[in-house]
């Protein structure tokens, strides 16, 4: 299912499969001009800094988009052979996994070019990438579920993304969030994974044990809520998609 | 299980009555099938007739295992296959020969089995590499009937679970599924067809009616003809019934 997916991104289009690649970099040229040249955030390297916190973000806004309706866009799937349905959805964060690995890839490259790579340090993003694929897998389990019985959320759900976006230290520094809206600071689970990546790319530093204990322990509890829940609710889909 | 290839006992499914803005009105159900005692022994090929809304669907997504019972159960002994649905909308950017790979996965098929499902496609479904290589959309629905019966029908399946579906086949392909599935019926399987086809209701062994979710208890003798009276009361099925 996961290459069915990716190969689905690249039918009838002119830029394929290069195009969930490109969306970072994109962004990333946007956030650049606007906060830094004109704006005029006060962050060492900022392009690094930030770059180091939209790999992470871009996998989840554009996972999350399309693994809402991952149930109901395959209706006629679901209604005409059992199997796991939890792989629909896993389908497509799996899929937007591949593409977060690629772009890492590429920005290790660059990182390596100007000489800002801690090759030591890779290993550890590790826990972040796993951290990040069980949230996001979490959040889009329940949203398939949502988007089955109620069509509000797809609606809905690219202005939430807008929301979070701002709440997260992506664009911004950790030290600005921390001032203004100190409780998602030490909440929200993607603050602490965006933490990470960036403490291995862009600060050359590793976080304490407890820190990525903590953010592992948060993230599977998470997922296996959401999947229990998924798993729980699946039996009557075919009914309702 | 015995003697039996599937059995179902008091077998209820239910479905929440939805409002026209898709929302369930709270403790409103209809039941699609109520009460269905069956017993299916191995190498029996069963028809089932009944008007639009009579439960035939339904009682086949629940052979297949994509419903499940609300009360009741049904047993199937072995491996079922099903055609419920043709999907044709599903998948339909990708190549037909990317489809047939999916759908042969679904049936248990592996991946690298691809050689062997285009085999079939070319000899049973006479679907030739043009066809394969093009993208789903352009494909007709007949054609894509030949594709999924070519894979269902040799998919080493003990139970074979097939709406009304192969109406739209062309008699010769029509034939040559039910010489297969007759094929697969002398083995040991079994075959449950929901049809208003009096053709292919000729070639099953017993034909079961439906009647607004209850199954009757008489069986009426295969032949042309058998489906020629549907039940007057099926419209009291409520619309939002989706069987």
């Amino acid at each position: 299912m996961v290459i069915r997916q990716v190969k689905l991104i690249a039918k009838r289009t002119i830029f394929g499969v290069f195009l969930p690649i490109a969306i970072p970099v994109i962004l990333f040229l946007l956030y650049t001009f606007v906060f830094h040249t004109i704006f005029k955030v006060k962050v060492r390297d900022y392009p690094i800094y930030l770059f180091a916190g939209l790999l992470p973000w871009t996998y989840l806004s554009q996972t999350l988009s399309v693994a809402a309706t991952s149930v109901s866009r395959e209706a006629e799937l679901v209604r005409r052979v059992r199997f796991p349905y939890v792989f629909l959805p896993m389908a497509s964060t799996a899929s937007g996994l591949v593409f977060l690995l690629i772009t890492l890839i590429g920005f290790v490259i660059v990182l390596a070019a100007t000489g800002h790579l801690f090759v030591t340090l890779l290993p550890f993003l590790v826990f972040p990438i796993v951290a990040l694929y069980l949230f996001v897998t979490g959040v889009s389990l329940v949203l398939a579920l949502i988007d089955v019985h109620n069509r509000d959320l797809r609606q809905l759900l690219g202005n939430i993304i807008t929301i979070w976006f701002f709440a997260v230290p992506v664009v911004y520094s950790q030290t600005t969030l921390s001032q203004h809206l100190g409780f998602i600071a030490n909440d929200d689970p993607v603050t602490f994974i965006v933490g990470e990546f960036r403490e291995v790319l862009y600060w050359g530093a590793v976080v304490g044990v407890g820190h990525t204990v903590i953010m592992m322990s948060i993230c599977t509890g998470f997922f296996l809520a959401c999947l229990l829940l998924f798993r729980r609710a699946e039996r009557g889909l075919a009914k309702d998609v | 299980m015995g003697g039996t290839r599937v059995s179902s006992h008091d077998l209820w499914v239910g479905y929440r009555i939805k409002s026209a803005r898709g929302l369930p009105i709270r403790g409103q159900h209809s039941w699609a099938l109520r009460g269905v005692e069956l017993s299916i022994a191995p190498g029996e090929i069963v028809g089932i007739v009944g008007g639009n809304g009579s439960g035939k669907t339904t009682l086949l997504r629940t052979m297949v295992g994509v419903l499940t019972p609300s009360k009741g159960r049904l047993d199937v002994d072995g491996k079922v296959g099903g055609l419920v649905e043709l999907r044709p909308d599903a998948d339909r950017d990708l190549s037909v020969r990317e489809r047939m790979v999916m759908s042969g996965v679904l049936l248990g098929f592996r991946r690298r089995d691809s050689k062997l499902l285009a085999a079939l496609a070319h000899e049973f479904g006479e679907l030739d590499d043009a066809v394969l290589n093009a993208p789903v959309y352009t494909l007709s629905t007949g054609m894509l009937l030949r594709l999924e019966m070519s894979l269902l029908l040799n998919a080493a399946c003990d139970v074979l679970a097939i709406d009304e579906l192969l109406m739209g086949a062309d008699a010769d392909f029509r034939n040559r599924c039910l010489d297969r599935i007759g094929v697969i019926c002398a083995g040991g399987g079994s075959a449950v067809l929901s049809s208003h086809d009096p053709l292919l209701l000729s070639r099953c062994d017993r034909v079961l009616r439906l009647e607004e979710g209850l199954l009757r208890t008489e069986e009426l003798s295969p032949g042309p003809g058998s489906d020629q009276a549907p039940p007057t009361d099926v419209a009291n099925v409520p619309p939002e019934t989706s069987t």
